[in-house]
């Protein structure tokens, strides 16, 4: 706590920490308003994505190829003054393509010796694309630099810079030589976010904007230092017991076991979200009051998290695969079965 | 931290509204019992059997119990998370007020979380105070109708209509609902069910009536339901049953004592056939189809059809199995007149020696070959054939001439064979006729009883022949074939005259009658047909008469299974078919234990002064059953020879009763045994059994 050497410290009363929300939110809402100037029409991928920075996990985005992506981790890059590197997957690629190697380098006396070549994996925000076209070899050296914020290389191991985020994208139509990822790979992820196709107004101020002269520029609004001061504060806000057992509940009738499951979860599901759903779904829920200026979580607040951070950790049975079952469909049915209070 | 006074005034209100909901539903649903028991009350009350001051007391209780239950409800608990958060869900508050309560109690116990964590808490405590004030406590908790609402109502309304109500004395006579059997042996047990038999021992169950009552020994007595033994002192016969209680005598029911052993059946059950039976029938019928459309019988035709409608009402259960024995005797019948063996059998010994003048002949040769053989068909188109050379002039006149006189040979012949036919059936009559005059004069002249008796046999036996002989004669005048074997031998009588003279008309003449032969012929012919389809029918329908009533023994459940006989015919006719059996089908059976003997009746009945007229039901009974003291072993293969399971089941498949050689062996074997069957005397349930046999080793379409 003391090496975050933050306002928090020097906040004695309550007046105090409501200008602390109220900066969190602005901050947050510039963030937002900045990235807005290029990325069109994706309000809650924006926001799905700042969550997962400030939850400290990573996220994982699925949408067809030309929806901005990659466009949205570079302005978000840029805004918080972030690193920002980018790496293809392909079949081909091999570990050392992503976390470094050693290479041999002549110096001026003529001796040699081994030096690491860092890998694009030392960035801020790593934007792995298609990340299910790589080997689960490759897949696997990326998810350990995600869990540990570290990387190992012949008995060296080298930590990464903070804050440290990977956005994987992947494409859902073209499943033909792809190696989906493992449920255990799937859990690590903070959220899954849905990229939609942007509606008729958002394709108009998109073709405006790319078309014309004019291209405008994001600028830096944050930078990684507040990024951190802020990941700490939404630790901090307080939450309810009623809040946190209807949060828990729901994960519980995600499992087709429990005494709660619903009708549909017994029918098309083979296992429930993983604790860490609901973990994310908190912290994601935390920010989404800070963002309301509110200083406790409310149960709208994990309902609007809930599909995100469950949609990839529910596991579906034979069934629900052959039917084509949604799993947002099934988490939309047990918030609607699931009593707020008890 | 801010005053949460506010707060905490807007939930303990939300709670009193809660609770006081929560004591109308309980005070609701008490009034249920309590109406009931106020009811109750009041009737005794009103019937004298409870004091007006115990009946006071009891219905003060009954309020005091509405009371207690809507204490019980205002009792009930309200977490004030769970209040708080009915608040906020209904004001739309985002859970404020709900968390700042529990902020609230977190930080008054100390809390010892991160500072920021405290701040925020405090500034939530906060901020949920500015918002009580958008609190919408009514919409949050809303009275509504207790659930059992309706219900309450309509017992209180009851109450209320029986307090107000004078109720008729209620009645105490015993009543008997039905007998279960109505008829059974002496010694069985029999089940009365019925209303008020009051309590074990209270009173008797009385067979007959007046001096020759018999009380019945009774074996188990409830309010509802007797179960008693048919007296042994009863006789045989229809007799009465009543129930004589404390309270009252029930009415006399008709109950049929039936003879020992005997078991009472019901009429009205459905046929049940079997699957097994099913298919014998349904073959049996496909026989019958195929043999009418080969003959062209469309009386046998209608005949099917009206049978397989008879089977289809019988297994919807539209007509009874007494019905359906009724009907198809019926049908049977209305297919089996006219015509009649002997009478066939004459006309083609008639047709042969007629045959055999005419093969004489050169020209009526093949005619004549034809009429020997019994070929009638052929026969009558070598008539029309002659015929038509006839009208074309193309027979010399040698030949004709010829033929004439062999023809005419023949017509006389025959004339003179039906004379004596007639005479000699006429002599026969006469001197039966003479006989019974006689006797009849005897009878009167006999002195002793046992001389008078067998001489009335006698006359008796000769009238018979007498009838006999009569309609012997009737039927030969009214006999299709006899006509149609006169109007032939006339024709030919004709033909040969016109076939004398020369001339071209009297040719023609001539090829006119002789169409009239062949027409005559054919007639022959056909009824000889019926005459073989009526002895292939009769035996086919008794044999469905066989399986009909075979059926019937079996009851509702169908035949009675009792080895898993069924299982394994089944099974066998599956493998038979070139499909998986089922293995279980071979288990080796259950033999049951033996039933509890019956004592033997006491033989009270004088013996009877005629004699029997029907068959004892059960004379062909149960196959024999094992003791029960046998111990079941189940025998297992010897491994390493033999063909595998595989190769038995393929080869079943593909040899099994499929192939040629097996079509050739089993076409042998049934001629021979429907040869056997028709010539020897065998008994209909033997010739059931041999003729199921053969139908499911039938061999099946490839």
């Amino acid at each position: 706590m003391n090496e975050t050497a933050s306002d928090l410290r020097q906040a004695p009363d309550a007046r105090d920490i409501e200008t602390v929300v109220d900066g969190f939110t602005t901050d947050l809402r510039r963030l937002r308003q900045e990235i807005g100037t290029m990325i069109v029409g994706q309000e809650d991928i924006v926001e799905g994505v700042i969550m997962a920075i400030l939850g400290g996990g990573h996220a994982l985005l699925e949408g067809v190829p030309g929806l901005g992506k990659t466009m949205l981790v570079r302005v978000l890059a840029e805004c918080i003054h972030a690193d920002f590197a980018r790496i293809q997957f392909t079949p081909d690629l091999m570990p050392a393509d992503i976390v470094g190697t050693n290479v041999i380098i002549e110096d001026d006396r003529g001796g040699k010796h081994f030096e690491f070549q860092r890998g694009p994996i030392f960035a801020n925000i790593v934007l792995a694309d298609e990340i299910n076209r790589a080997t689960p070899k490759t897949q696997s050296a990326l998810l350990e630099a995600m869990q540990d914020s570290s990387v190992t290389v012949s008995k060296h191991t080298y930590k990464l810079d903070q804050p440290f985020f990977v956005l994987a994208t992947q494409n859902p139509l073209e499943m033909e030589g792809t190696y989906p990822l493992p449920e255990a790979q799937l859990d690590r992820f903070f959220f899954k976010l849905k990229v939609e196709f942007p509606d008729r107004e958002s394709l108009h101020t998109i073709l405006d904007r790319t078309t014309s002269d004019e291209q405008p520029t994001p600028q830096p609004v944050l930078d990684k230092r507040r990024i951190l001061e802020m990941k700490q504060l939404v630790r901090r806000v307080p939450l309810s017991r009623t809040v946190q057992d209807y949060a828990v509940r729901v994960l519980q009738a995600s499992h087709p076991q429990g005494a709660s499951a619903t009708d549909l979860v017994k029918k098309f599901v083979r296992y429930g979200a993983s604790p860490r759903g609901v973990q994310t779904a908190i912290l994601g829920a935390k920010i989404r009051a800070l963002l309301d200026s509110r200083y406790a979580v409310s149960i709208d607040d994990i309902r609007r998290v809930m599909k995100p951070a469950l949609r990839h950790r529910i596991l579906l049975s034979f069934e629900g695969e052959a039917e084509g079952i949604d799993p947002d469909k099934i988490i939309a049915d047990i918030m609607e079965r699931t009593p707020e209070a008890v | 931290m801010a005053d949460t006074a506010r707060i905490h005034s807007l939930v303990a209100r939300a709670r009193r509204r809660l609770r006081l909901q929560s004591a109308l539903d309980a005070a609701v649903l008490a009034v249920i019992p309590a109406a009931a028991a106020a009811a109750v009350v009041i009737y005794l009350v009103r019937d004298d059997v409870l004091e007006p001051t115990a009946g006071l007391a009891i219905l003060g209780g009954a309020a005091l119990v509405v009371l207690a239950a809507g204490a019980l409800g205002w009792m009930r608990r309200f977490p004030t998370p769970l209040v708080a958060t009915r608040i906020d869900r209904a004001s739309g508050l985002s859970d404020r007020l709900a968390s700042a309560c529990e902020f609230e109690d977190a930080l008054r116990a100390g809390f010892d979380g991160p500072e920021e964590t405290r701040l925020l808490m405090e500034a939530a405590i906060a901020d949920a105070v500015v918002a009580a004030e958008r609190a919408q406590v009514a919409a949050a908790t809303p009275f509504r109708w207790p659930r059992d609402t309706r219900a309450a109502l309509a017992f209180a309304t009851a109450a209320v209509a029986v307090s107000g109500l004078y109720l008729v004395p209620p009645v105490t006579d015993p009543s008997i609902a039905r007998i279960d059997p109505p008829a059974a042996a002496r010694g069985a047990e029999i089940e009365l069910t019925g209303a008020r038999f009051g309590e074990p021992g209270s009173g008797e169950v009385v067979f007959g009536e007046g001096a020759r009552a018999l009380p019945a020994a009774v074996i188990a007595w409830e309010e509802t339901r007797i179960r008693v033994a048919v007296p042994a002192g009863l006789t045989v016969g229809p007799t009465s049953i009543a129930v004589h209680g404390d309270e009252g005598d029930s009415a006399a029911h008709r109950f049929d004592v039936l003879r020992d052993g005997a078991r009472a059946r019901d009429p009205n059950e459905p046929v049940a056939l079997s699957e097994e039976d099913m298919s014998y029938t349904r073959d049996l019928l496909d026989e019958l189809r195929r043999a009418a459309e080969a003959d062209k019988d469309v009386e046998l035709q209608a005949l099917t059809k009206e049978i397989e409608k008879l089977l289809q009402q019988a297994e919807r259960g539209d007509i009874s199995k007494e019905e359906l024995l009724e009907r198809l005797s019926q049908a049977h019948d209305r297919y089996m007149k006219g015509g009649s063996e002997k009478m066939t059998q004459e006309a083609m010994a008639d047709l042969k020696k007629t045959g055999q003048e005419l093969a004489r002949s050169q020209l009526a040769r093949e005619m004549g070959k034809a009429l020997e053989q019994g070929d009638l068909e052929k026969a009558r188109q070598e008539m029309e054939k002659l015929a038509e050379k006839m009208a074309k002039g193309e027979i010399p006149d040698k030949q004709a001439q010829e033929a004439a006189q062999a023809m005419e040979k023949a017509a006389k012949a025959f004339e003179k064979r039906e004379a004596d036919r007639e005479s000699q059936a006429e002599k026969n009559a006469s001197k039966v006729e003479k006989d019974v005059r006689q006797l009849e004069r005897k009878m009167d002249g006999a002195k002793s009883k046992s001389e008078k008796e067998q001489l009335g046999r006698k006359l008796d036996e000769k009238k018979r022949e007498l009838q006999r002989l009569e309609r012997e004669r009737e039927e030969q005048q009214a006999s299709q074939d006899k006509r149609s074997l006169k109007r032939l031998h006339r024709s030919m009588q004709q033909a040969s005259e016109q076939m004398r003279q020369k001339s071209q008309e009297s040719r023609r003449q001539a090829s006119r009658q002789m169409e009239d032969m062949a027409r005559e012929t054919g007639k022959v012919d056909a009824d000889k047909r019926k005459m073989t389809n009526q002895k292939r029918v009769s035996s086919q329908l008794e044999d469905l008469k066989e399986a009909m009533r075979r059926a019937k023994r079996g009851g509702t459940r169908g035949p009675q299974d009792r080895f898993g006989r069924n299982k394994r015919n089944a099974d066998f006719a599956r493998r038979a078919a070139g499909q998986r059996g089922s293995r279980g089908a071979w288990q080796p059976g259950q033999g049951k234990p033996g039933g509890k003997g019956q004592p033997g009746g006491k033989g009270q009945q004088p013996g009877g002064d005629s004699y029997g007229d029907s068959h004892d039901p059960d004379l062909l009974g149960d196959p024999t059953g094992k003791s029960g003291k046998t111990v079941d072993e189940a025998v297992s293969g010897i491994h390493g020879k033999g063909p595998s399971v595989r190769e038995t089941i393929l080869s079943a498949a593909q040899k099994g009763f499929a192939s040629r050689g097996y079509k050739e062996v089993y076409a042998r074997y049934k001629t021979v045994l429907e040869e056997v069957i028709n010539a020897e005397k065998v008994p209909s349930g033997y010739k059931y059994y041999v003729k199921r046999y053969f139908q499911k080793i039938k061999p099946h379409p490839m």
